[in-house]
C-alpha cells in the first residue's frame, strides 16, 4: 500500500493527469457500456414481444392466398392455380408444424390446437375438393367448397381471437417493458451521477496532491519573504514536478541563510575594527589634548629651554646646561611622538630623561638601572608606554618611602615577545588595588599636578588596541612595602 | 501530506457508500426487470383428452357453475375441459360451435342441443367422426348422442306443477308459461303440457284458470327479454303467474316486474334464480324458483364421455337432482 501510494505520488504532474483522466474515462466508457448493453436487451425483448402476431398474420396470410388459390383453381381449373394451390398449400402446413398440438390448460395454446386440426381438417376438404374438381364431381366439389368456405371462416374467426388475446398478453408485456425502461432511465441517471462524483472526488484527489504542496511551498515562500529564513523547510515528499520545485526552494533556502550568515560575519568584523580605530583615536586624542592643556606652547618651552641651557653653558654652569637640554628633549619626545609609534630605543630614552629629571629635581635619591637585551631598540611600539609606567612607580612607589628607591627596568625577549619589567621597591599595592587599576576604577589619583598626564589605564588600553590582544599590561606586588613590578609584554609578530 | 491522509478515510468511506447504493440499485433494478412477466405465457397443464362444453348462454351463472364441476371432473380423468361460446369474438351459435369441434377434432363434446335439426346433423356427423357427444339440460334423443344428461321433462313439468297448485288462489285467473326454445322441441311440450295437466287435476281453481305458453326461441339475440317485455307492456295478457323454465327467462322477468311495478299483481316461479331473485323469494315478492344440482350435471356429463371412452357404452340417461327454493329454505341458497 505504502509502496504504491510512493509510485503514485512519484509520477509526473502529466503522468499523474494522464491517470485520473484515463481511470474517468474508462470509468465513463464501462458504466455507458453496461448501460447501452441492457437498453439493447430491454429493446430485443421489445421487439421480441410483436413476434407472435407477426408469426399469426402469416399464418392468416398463407390460409388466404390457399383459399384463393382453390377458388381460383375451382373457377378457372388452370394448372398455374393449382400449382399455386399446392405451393401455399405447402406454405400454410409449415407454418402449421408450428403450433401447439397438445391439450394444455392454457386458452391460446388450446387456440392454437384447434386453429391446427381445424386447418387440418381444411387442408383435407381442400384436397378432397380439389380431386373432386378433377373428377369432375361436380356436386361433390360444390359440397366440399362449402364445407371448406365454412372451416376457412372459422379458422379466420380463431386465428384472430388468437391474434387479439396475444395482442393483449403482448401488450401488457410491452408495457412492463416500458415501464422496465422508465426503471432503466432511472438507474442509469443514478449510476452516471455516481460515476460523476466518483470523477470529481478523483479529480479532487489529484488537484489537491498537486495543489497541496505548492499552497505549502507559496506560504514558506511568503513566511522567507517576509524575513524569516528560518522558517521550517518544506519535506519533499514527491518526485514529481512540485517536488523538484520544492527540493530547488530549500536548496534556495539555504544559499540566501548561507549567505546572510557570511554577510553578517564580515560586517560584524568590519564593525569591530572600525571600533577599535576609533577607540585608539579616541584615547590618543584623550592623551594629546592631556598634553596640550599641560604645555600650553611647547615650542616655546622648548625655545625657552634651548635658551636657557645656552644661558647655562655662557656662564659654564655644564650641569644646569645638561638638565635644561634632557628637559628639552624629553618635551620635545612626549609632543611629537603622541600621534604615533615610536622604537622602543626612544621610549627607553623618554624613561632616561625622565628620570635624570627627576633626580635633579629630587636631588638624585631615585637609582635607575636599566638592562636590556641587545637588538631590541628598533622594535616599533606605542609611543608613551614606558614613561607614564615609571612615573606611576616613581609617585606612587618610591616618592614618599624611607630609604633608597629603586627602579630596575629590564628589557627581554622571551618566547617571541619582548618583555619589558619595570621593578620599584616601592610601597607596593593590595591585589584589590591591581584590580582596581586594571580595571580603571581607582578614585582620587587624577588630576595630580605633576603628572605628565597619562595614567597606566591609557597605556594598557593604547596597547591592547595596537596589539589587538589583552593582558599586555601585568601588575604584580608582594603587598604593603614590597615593590611592584609592572610587565608590558611586547608581541613580536605583530610589532 | 497529514491533511491528505486525513481526507482519505472519509472520501474512502464515500466511495464505498456509492458503490454499495449503486450495486445495490443495479440489483435491485436487475430484480424488478427479471419479475417482471412479459409474453412468456405460462404453458399450463398437458392433458390427454380435449374435450368441449357448448352451450347458447355459456357465460351464465348457471353454465358456469355446470362448467366448474365439469372441469373438475375431467381434470381428474387427465381431461382438459373446453367451454365455447364466452369469449369469442364473432357470435357463433351452438351449430357453429358443434363444426368447429369437430373439425378441432376434440375428444368428446357436451352439448347443450337447442331443437334446431341442424344441431341434430352435426351431433351425427360428430358420433361419424368418431366423436362422442352428450347432450345436457336439453335432449336430442333421435339423434347419435351417446348420453343425456338433465332432468327428466316429465318430471320437470310434475314438479312445476306441485308448487304453481300451492301458490294459485282463487283470484288466479291465467298462468304464463315462457318455453324457451323451438316450438318443435318435442321436451319442452312435454313439460308444459304435463304442467297443464298437473294443475288441471290436482288444483280445486285448476278449471277456471287459463294456461298459456309462450314460446321464445332463443336462437335470436335478445329475444327474451323482448318477449317478455311485450307481455308486461300488453295489459290483456298479464298473466297472474308467469312460469320461467329458463334462467335467463327468470332473470328477465324479475327485471321486468320490477321495471314495471307490477310487484303483488304477479307471481313469478323461477329456475336458476339470481341474488336478487332470492331476495324477492325471502320477502315473499316471488314465491318459489327451481335450482339444478349444477355440480351433478357437470360432473354426470364429463363421466358419461369418460365412460363411452372405456367401455365404448354408457347409460343414455342421467337423471339430475331438482331443488325447489321457497321462503322456507331460501337462506340455504343465499349468500352470506
Amino acid at each position: 500500500m505504502r509502496h504504491w501510494k510512493q509510485i503514485i505520488k512519484d509520477l509526473s504532474i502529466r503522468k499523474k493527469l494522464l491517470l485520473c483522466f484515463g481511470f474517468t474515462s474508462l470509468l465513463l466508457l464501462i458504466s455507458n457500456l453496461l448501460l447501452y448493453k441492457e437498453v439493447n436487451r430491454s429493446i430485443n425483448r421489445i421487439d421480441q414481444i410483436y413476434v407472435s402476431n407477426i408469426t399469426l398474420n402469416d399464418l392468416s396470410d398463407a390460409l388466404t392466398s390457399t383459399h384463393e388459390d382453390v377458388y381460383e383453381y375451382l373457377s378457372t381449373k388452370s394448372s398455374s392455380a393449382l400449382e399455386n394451390y399446392y405451393r401455399s398449400g405447402q406454405q400454410f402446413r409449415d407454418l402449421l408444424e408450428d403450433l401447439n398440438g397438445e391439450t394444455r390448460d392454457n386458452s391460446m395454446l388450446l387456440l392454437e390446437k384447434n386453429i391446427k386440426n381445424m386447418s387440418d381438417t381444411y387442408l383435407a376438404t381442400m384436397d378432397n375438393t380439389v380431386a373432386a374438381k378433377r373428377g369432375r364431381n361436380i356436386q361433390r366439389y360444390k359440397d366440399c367448397y362449402a364445407e371448406a368456405e365454412e372451416l376457412y371462416r372459422y379458422i379466420t374467426s380463431y386465428i384472430d381471437n388468437l391474434n387479439r388475446q396475444q395482442f393483449q398478453v403482448n401488450s401488457s408485456s410491452y408495457k412492463t417493458l416500458l415501464v422496465s425502461l422508465q426503471y432503466m432511465e432511472v438507474v442509469s441517471t443514478a449510476i452516471l451521477i455516481f460515476v460523476a462524483v466518483v470523477n470529481i472526488i478523483f479529480l479532487v484527489l489529484l488537484t489537491q496532491s498537486i495543489i497541496g504542496p505548492l499552497i505549502l511551498l507559496a506560504r514558506t515562500a511568503d513566511e522567507v519573504a517576509e524575513g524569516n529564513l528560518n522558517a521550517p523547510l518544506l519535506e519533499v515528499t514527491s518526485a514529481d514536478e512540485v517536488g523538484t520545485v520544492t527540493k530547488a526552494f530549500n536548496q534556495m533556502v539555504y544559499s540566501i541563510r548561507d549567505h546572510i550568515q557570511r554577510t553578517k560575519e564580515s560586517m560584524e568584523k568590519e564593525q569591530r575594527m572600525m571600533e577599535r580605530e576609533l577607540l585608539m583615536k579616541n584615547h590618543l586624542k584623550d592623551a594629546q589634548l592631556k598634553y596640550l592643556q599641560a604645555q600650553i606652547n611647547p615650542h616655546f618651552l622648548f625655545n625657552s629651554l634651548n635658551a636657557g641651557a645656552q644661558l647655562a653653558m655662557m656662564e659654564d654652569a655644564e650641569k644646569t646646561c645638561l638638565f635644561v637640554e634632557r628637559m628639552a628633549d624629553f618635551f620635545r619626545y612626549n609632543v611629537r611622538k603622541m600621534s604615533e609609534d615610536a622604537t622602543l630605543g626612544e621610549e627607553l630614552e623618554a624613561v632616561d630623561n625622565y628620570i635624570y629629571i627627576l633626580n635633579v629635581r629630587f636631588a638624585g635619591d631615585i637609582n635607575y638601572i636599566k638592562e636590556t637585551d641587545a637588538g631590541v631598540e628598533d622594535i616599533r611600539v606605542p609611543s608613551m608606554i614606558l614613561q607614564p609606567i615609571v612615573e606611576n612607580s616613581v609617585n606612587y612607589g618610591i616618592r614618599h618611602m624611607e630609604g633608597e628607591g629603586y627602579i630596575h627596568v629590564t628589557v627581554k625577549r622571551e618566547d617571541g615577545e619582548v618583555i619589558i619589567r619595570i621593578k620599584d621597591n616601592g610601597k607596593g599595592m593590595e591585589p584589590e588595588k591591581i584590580q582596581a587599576i586594571l580595571e580603571n576604577t581607582l578614585e582620587g589619583h587624577r588630576g595630580q599636578s605633576d603628572s605628565t598626564g597619562i595614567g597606566i589605564n591609557n597605556v594598557k588600553s593604547r596597547m591592547e588596541l595596537y596589539y589587538d590582544r589583552k593582558g599586555l599590561l601585568q601588575i604584580e606586588s608582594r603587598g604593603q612595602d614590597q615593590g611592584t613590578v609592572v610587565s608590558l609584554i611586547i608581541p613580536l609578530e605583530t610589532a | 501530506m497529514k491533511y491528505m491522509k486525513k481526507s482519505i478515510i472519509p472520501v474512502i468511506a464515500v466511495l464505498v457508500v456509492l458503490v454499495l447504493i449503486t450495486a445495490g440499485g443495479w440489483g435491485f433494478y436487475r430484480h424488478i426487470v427479471r419479475d417482471m412477466q412479459t409474453g412468456e405465457i405460462d404453458s399450463g397443464e398437458k392433458y390427454l383428452y380435449h374435450y368441449v362444453l357448448i352451450a347458447d348462454n355459456i357465460s351464465s351463472p348457471l353454465w358456469q357453475a355446470i362448467y366448474e364441476s365439469a372441469k373438475k371432473e375431467a381434470t381428474e380423468h387427465n381431461a382438459y375441459l373446453e367451454y365455447v361460446g364466452g369469449d369469442m369474438v364473432s357470435e357463433y351459435t351452438t351449430k357453429d360451435y358443434l363444426e368447429i369441434g369437430i373439425a378441432s377434432k376434440v375428444n368428446g363434446i357436451i352439448v347443450e342441443p337447442n331443437g334446431d335439426p341442424e344441431v341434430e346433423r352435426l351431433i351425427n356427423k360428430a358420433s361419424a367422426n368418431n366423436i362422442p357427444v352428450v347432450t345436457v339440460m336439453e335432449d336430442a334423443s333421435n339423434t347419435k348422442r351417446k348420453s343425456f344428461i338433465g332432468v327428466n321433462s316429465f318430471q320437470l313439468g310434475q314438479e312445476y306443477g306441485e308448487i304453481i297448485c300451492r301458490t294459485m288462489t282463487e283470484n288466479t285467473k291465467k298462468i304464463l308459461v315462457l318455453i324457451n326454445g323451438d316450438i318443435e322441441d318435442p321436451s319442452k311440450n312435454l313439460t308444459f303440457s304435463q304442467i297443464k295437466s298437473e294443475i288441471k287435476e290436482k288444483s280445486p281453481y285448476g278449471s277456471q284458470v287459463e294456461i298459456e305458453a309462450l314460446r321464445i326461441n332463443s336462437g335470436n339475440t335478445f329475444e327474451s327479454e323482448e318477449a317478455i317485455r311485450d307481455v308486461f307492456l300488453d295489459s290483456q295478457a298479464i298473466p297472474d303467474i308467469l312460469v320461467c323454465l329458463d334462467e335467463i327467462d327468470t332473470k328477465c322477468a324479475y327485471q321486468a316486474l320490477i321495471d314495471y311495478n307490477k310487484v303483488g299483481q304477479m307471481d313469478i316461479i323461477g329456475y336458476y334464480p339470481t341474488q336478487s331473485f332470492l331476495n324477492a323469494i325471502s320477502r315473499g315478492t316471488t314465491s318459489a324458483a327451481f335450482e339444478l344440482d349444477t355440480e351433478q350435471v357437470g360432473r354426470y356429463s364429463v363421466e358419461a364421455l369418460q365412460e363411452y371412452r372405456e367401455m365404448g357404452y354408457v347409460s343414455e340417461y342421467f337423471s339430475v337432482d331438482l331443488e325447489l327454493i321457497t321462503k322456507e329454505n331460501v337462506a340455504d341458497y343465499m349468500e352470506e
